[in-house]
């Protein structure tokens, strides 16, 4: 074994910044420009910005730095386990004797670094639930005003207009000018999303931009926009690029539509669907109700036999005609309905006053009824020994049957619509005995009041002549 | 949104006044929903003639946020301005 004195004496000693500074000149420059390719791990984000991380494959390991001038150019984050080819120079760090690659560029293998960012950035918002349907907001049917936040001056501008002035002419639009690409567009267009929700009435936004690369469409893949979509409180149709074009943005959205023609479309169909339904259901409201009116006249026609009733029928006639016309101006012009419905109710109270059951208890009558609050008409609508009350002008009085009686004589006395009627005599009887209504033909004219046979038939014909009267006087 | 909302109920409880016509009802009673209905009717229409066409385009001022009356570019100008 030589000595460490005998070895120096035939080599020269260096010290260990004289051998390290040798090595640093010799890695480096050998090594001023190389590409290498491995798997990353132990990536760390620092808070100047600089990436640090190692690349390596089954038997090394390489220390690498990317500093933040040169990440920020990079759309990706970067993560263990992805495959990069780094472009750099290797680069030795004295102090702790050891050597690292500094990356000016990298880029993944397999996967454009495009794609590789859209995952990524669509996996973190993934992971935070910002995608999931159950944040999905209804898009509102008939927006009173709809924001749209694209470039003023691009295609996409007038696809929107055009497509909702052809579903709808009434459209209340807010255009939010943005730049929709190049340097801080994603900051304008989240800054315009937040701007339209300071504008009152916006009840929908459409987020558009016509076709273009990736690269044109990248502010719309940012995590500033999304976030923006994401969070908006109103909801958001997102109609960016072509149909095959899939963007952040997209994803974030209430509702996605291919294109910024298909978004707003999306918009005025509900509004366009709604107006329909709204004439529909306008058309069959007079329709129907004419349909029971027609039916009431053909039950009218069925009794016609009754002498009672001739006199009634070419009043129906008239009123039929005149609610056709009433139909017919009602689905033209159905505003003015409004005020005639109100005018007829005011009528109508004025007519239930003066012949409503409530003035005729003043002159003395009352109204029988059973304790579920039942009008008896008949003797037999009670048995013996059943509590009834009468209803007075000013209360009531809960008696009981003793006794039943039905008469066969059909009685004059006036009937009150639905009303059986007491005359004043019974009131003063000791023992409140029910005095029969008159004749019962229970069967006859089903689709009225009926409180007796022949009545049933007039109460029929005078209600249908009560509204055609009631409509011919505020025609 | 409580207006979309006012106007779909309104337009909800017409359909359910027309639905209530189809059936077998008296006459009394037919009257009684058409003019209910003429009344849920015309609400409606107020809801969908109220909106007029406008498009306005928001700007930022010193003064803040507002809209102005806003023109698209026609076809050319837009052709030149977005190449």
């Amino acid at each position: 074994m030589q000595s460490p004195k005998n070895n120096s004496q035939l080599h020269p000693v260096l010290t260990v910044t004289q051998l390290t500074n040798q090595l640093r000149d010799t890695l480096e420059n050998a090594f001023q420009q190389v590409y290498v390719v491995g798997e990353v791990s132990n990536a760390k984000v620092y808070p100047s910005g600089h990436w640090y991380f190692s690349l390596k494959d089954k038997d090394s390991t390489l220390s690498c730095v990317c500093f933040k001038s040169a990440n920020s150019m990079l759309k990706f984050r970067l993560e263990d386990g992805l495959m990069m080819v780094a472009r750099g120079k290797m680069n030795v760090y004295p102090p702790k004797g050891t050597y690292q690659l500094v990356a000016a560029h990298l880029e993944p293998v397999g996967v454009g670094e495009w794609q590789l960012a859209f995952d990524q950035l669509r996996n973190k918002l993934e992971r935070e639930g910002l995608l999931h349907p159950d944040k999905k907001q209804p898009i509102p049917i008939l927006p009173r005003r709809i924001g749209v936040v694209t470039s003023p001056v691009g295609a996409a501008i007038r696809d929107v207009l055009s497509a909702l002035y052809r579903r709808n002419k009434n459209v209340n639009v807010v255009v939010a000018p943005v730049k929709v690409q190049g340097e801080g567009s994603a900051e304008e267009i989240a800054a315009a999303i937040d701007h339209l929700h300071r504008i009152p009435n916006i009840d929908v936004i459409i987020v558009a931009r016509g076709g273009g690369s990736i690269e044109d469409l990248w502010a719309f893949n940012t995590e500033v926009v999304a976030r923006a979509v994401a969070d908006s409180a109103i909801p958001i149709i997102s109609g960016v690029g072509h149909e095959t074009d899939t963007t952040i943005c997209d994803l974030a959205a209430d509702l996605r539509a291919p294109t910024p023609t298909a978004a707003a479309e999306l918009v005025a169909k509900g509004s366009a669907e709604i107006q329909e339904k709204w004439n529909f259901l306008n058309r069959q409201l007079g329709l129907r109700t004419q349909a029971h009116l027609s039916e009431a006249r053909a039950r009218l026609e069925r009794l016609k036999p009754l002498h009672v009733l001739l006199r009634y029928s070419e009043q129906l006639k008239r009123s039929r005609q005149k609610i056709n016309f009433l139909r017919e101006r009602m689905d033209r012009n159905i505003s003015h309905s409004i005020d005639r419905a109100q005018r007829r109710w005011r009528q109508r109270d004025e007519k239930l006053k003066v012949l409503g059951p409530l003035n005729v208890l003043g002159r003395g009558f009352a109204i029988l009824t059973d304790m579920n609050g039942h009008i008896i008409r008949d003797p037999l609508d009670v048995r013996e020994g059943d509590a009834v009350s009468a209803l007075l002008k000013s209360g009531e009085l809960y008696l009981r049957v003793e006794a039943r009686k039905t008469t066969d004589e059909p009685d004059n006395e006036e009937v009150f619509g639905d009303s059986a009627i007491l005359p004043p005599s019974i009131e003063q009887d000791s023992t409140p005995t029910i005095v029969p209504p008159p004749s019962i033909e229970q069967d006859s004219a089903p689709i009225l009041p009926t409180p007796g046979g022949k009545d049933s038939a007039r109460t029929l014909a005078e209600d249908v002549v009560e509204y055609t009267q009631l409509t011919i006087i505020q025609e | 949104m409580s207006y979309a909302i006012d106007f779909e109920s309104t337009l909800a409880e017409l359909e359910k006044v027309v639905n209530e016509l189809d059936g077998d009802i008296k006459l009394e009673r037919a009257l009684e929903l058409f003019e209910q209905g003429v009344k849920l009717s015309s609400a409606c229409e107020i809801f969908l003639k109220s909106a007029e066409q406008k498009v306005e385009i928001l700007r930022r001022t010193a003064r803040g946020l507002i809209t102005e009356q806003f023109e698209p570019a026609s076809e050319s100008e837009t052709a030149t301005a977005n190449r």
